[in-house]
């Protein structure tokens, strides 16, 4: 296999809009039978098909020329799209060799995410690549590039801060949580109102670790059907004073025209807490916590401008950090590639070497032959060892210089070795230099090795 | 060589407590870890100095300021130690405070004048069990005072609702205040006992009482207070905090006098 081999081609939510995308998305229950049409394009060797809601794009090794695999994929994405006229192409990008590499690690660390450093797009990916290997579409060589680029995922993930701090306002409420208590492990949660947000909190809390959730609302019955959604238990708005005492964290959404709680409220609150802290959440609009209240001592408060604040400056950092993960990214690109030099210079080095020690052998063996019975061992030794000494300085230079070249050059000079020296694989040694080998041998050597 | 590894001590000391700040401030994660390799650096610098004066028969606490000294190693060792048990970033942040204690420790060494070998002052046993016991409770209250104040910045920043990089990678507030609260737990005692055996070393020696000695008491006495209210009251947190700040500001203003006197006893 040759490191042009590797194609990605696809579209994301940087070139395509959700119109186009969801043209080509593919639910996961029709990964199998979509990676099969797949493969049995001509060109195309092994494929994994990734769908997620902001990219659908699909990574292959070729069987032949990158060229040819991205072609057919191309015309392969334009008939499901069902756009007219090429229509398509402008939203596509393709990848080859070095460069494919280089995308789908940056995928796979969510270096290409909407939100650099999220979660999802690993598990998304490895998906992909469990439904291709069960369906065959994957072999050994797009199984060793994405279980690399798992490996670099999770490096970048904890070799660098792109995915440290909240990028959403429920989990900058956990973050913030956290910078206040430390652990969360049985903390006590109040939510104040019903809402779709503060049940999310409250959920991503609970998911943290705080074990006592109580839902107040001035609706029983919705405060009852969040309780039982979160798993906490519903009591009476009329407690709020009371419930306030006993929470952590409380978590405001009501639809409150005023403040229901206000400095006065709170500090009777913070008397009865003896000096515990209180991490106030008010996600409501208008808001449901008077300002002054986070005067007090050991009373936080955050409102939904602040958690905004909170998550662009998260965000900001991330971005930051992107930098150093793409050097990480970099220098795990230049690894894989080198490994998948290897695999194509490797064998021509050691067909190489057989190829020269086999005439070697041959030569000697005639010479010694030559010398007749009176020349003794020790001459035949003398013989061999002149061979030998000229096979390994003759091989030296073009073993380098194969070793030493570039990704391009590397295995341009590969294949003119194969061709100068005929190696052919399984070839009969001995059946001499002057026969040339026929260059479609040649051609056809590809694919994985 | 001595001098030498006392300069090079400090300077370590100094550079790790600036590493660290500089981490808190923002700096990449490669910071905290040259911070924590310099303060290594500072900590087998000065158990060169404490070892060489031992060879010299010249005992960690001959003196006021080898007593100062020494408690500030102490403390470093135990954050070293602690780093290698939890390898913890948020541990770093400690370090922006115990590696400047220590530097500071070891400059007050030479202020207050390290006994030299062969003519170390004759405090006796009693006078040597009141320095010691004085250093490490000084030392202690001295570290939940820095923990204190790194929570009220935090606590700042929290109350201004802005999430700078002191909260990012500090240590959560609940988990300061306990810490200070505990280190307060640990050195009062030492702290009473210091005083006491100060009070019969004193009375031994047949001086009266000292200026030092009253603002010592001030200091005991606010530690006092804050165990107590916070025990009854309920006291923690910010008020903790700067009760913690007073009782360390009479304590520091009692040792500072202490050495600038210069007084052999």
């Amino acid at each position: 296999m040759a490191l042009h081999d590797l194609v990605v081609i696809g579209l994301s939510h940087r070139t395509a809009p959700v119109e186009v995308r969801e043209r080509l998305a593919v639910p996961e229950v029709d990964l199998a039978r979509t990676l099969a049409e797949i493969v049995a394009l001509g060109q195309v060797g092994e494929a994994t098909l990734l769908s997620t809601c902001n990219r659908v794009e699909i990574v292959a090794a070729a069987r032949g020329s990158a060229a040819g695999a991205a072609a057919e994929l191309r015309h392969f994405l334009g008939l499901r799209s069902g756009l007219a006229g090429g229509a398509l192409d402008e939203h596509l990008y393709e990848h080859a060799g070095r460069d494919a590499i280089r995308h789908v690690f940056r995928v796979a660390a969510a270096l290409d995410s909407l939100v650099v450093g999220e979660a999802q797009i690993l598990g998304q990916l490895k998906i992909a690549y469990g439904a291709a290997s069960r369906s065959g579409a994957a072999g050994p060589v797009l199984s060793r590039f994405l279980e690399r680029a798992f490996v670099v995922a999770k490096r970048v993930r904890t070799e660098t801060g792109v995915a440290r701090g909240a990028a959403n306002v429920a989990s900058a409420a956990v973050e913030l949580a956290r910078r206040i208590f430390g652990s969360l492990d049985g903390r006590s949660v109040l939510v104040v109102g019903a809402g779709k947000m503060s049940g999310l909190a409250a959920r991503r809390l609970v998911t943290a670790g705080a074990r006592h959730i109580v839902v107040t609302n001035r609706s029983p019955d919705r405060a009852a059907t969040l309780a039982q959604e979160v798993g906490g238990t519903a009591r009476p708005f009329a407690e709020l004073e009371t419930l306030l005492a006993g929470a952590d964290v409380a978590i405001f959404s009501t639809g409150a025209a005023e403040p229901i709680v206000d400095r006065a409220m709170m500090k009777r609150v913070a008397r009865s807490r003896r000096g515990r802290p209180i991490f106030l959440v008010d996600i409501a609009v208008p808001r449901d916590v008077a300002a002054a209240a986070a005067e007090l001592d050991g009373v936080y408060l955050f409102d939904v401008d602040d958690l905004g604040r909170v998550v662009e400056e998260n965000l900001a950092e991330r971005r930051r950090e992107a930098e150093a993960a793409e050097r990480l990214v970099d220098d795990e690109v230049d690894g894989f590639s080198g490994w998948l030099k290897a695999q194509a210079i490797v064998p021509t080095i050691k067909d190489l070497r057989a190829r020269f020690e086999e005439v070697a052998r041959v030569e000697v063996e005639r010479a010694v032959a030559a010398l007749g019975p009176e020349a003794g061992p020790r001459q035949a030794d003398e013989v061999r060892r002149l061979a030998d000494a000229i096979v390994a300085k003759l091989l030296h230079a073009p073993t380098m210089a194969l070793r030493q070249g570039g990704d391009v050059d590397g295995l341009a000079l590969a294949e003119a070795a194969r061709r100068l020296f005929a190696l052919t694989p399984g070839a009969p040694v001995s059946a001499a230099p002057e026969t040339a080998a026929p260059a479609t041998a040649v051609k056809d050597r590809g694919g994985p090795a | 060589m001595e001098s030498f590894a006392l300069i090079a001590a400090v300077s370590a000391y100094a550079v790790a407590g600036a590493l660290s700040a500089a981490w808190l401030g923002g700096l990449a994660a490669g910071a905290a870890r040259a911070a924590r390799v310099a303060c290594g650096i500072a900590f087998l610098a000065q158990l060169y100095v404490i070892g060489a004066r031992g060879v010299a028969h010249v005992h960690p606490v001959s003196s006021v300021g080898d007593a100062i000294g020494f408690a500030g190693w102490l403390i470093a060792g135990a954050y070293l130690i602690a780093l290698v048990v939890r390898r913890a970033h948020p541990l770093d942040a400690v370090g922006a405070v115990v590696a400047p204690l220590a530097a500071v420790a070891l400059v007050t060494t030479r202020i207050a004048g390290a006994a030299a070998p062969g003519r170390e002052a004759d405090f006796g046993l009693l006078g040597r069990v009141h320095i010691s016991l004085a250093a490490l409770g000084v030392g202690l209250l001295a570290l939940a005072t820095a923990v204190a104040v790194v929570y009220l910045a935090e606590d700042r920043q929290l109350k201004r609702r802005r999430v700078g990089h002191l909260v990012r990678r500090g240590i959560a507030l609940e988990t300061l205040d306990a810490l200070a609260h505990r280190l307060v737990l640990v050195g009062f005692p030492v702290f009473t006992l210091a005083l006491l055996s100060g009070a019969a070393w004193l009375h031994r020696l047949g001086q009266g009482m000292r200026v030092e000695y009253p603002l010592a008491l001030i200091a005991w006495g606010l530690f006092g207070v804050l165990l107590l209210a916070r025990t009854t009251a309920g006291w923690r947190g910010r008020r903790a905090a700067l009760l913690t700040l007073g009782g360390f500001a009479s304590a520091a203003l009692a040792v500072g006098l202490y050495v600038m006197r210069g007084t052999g006893a």
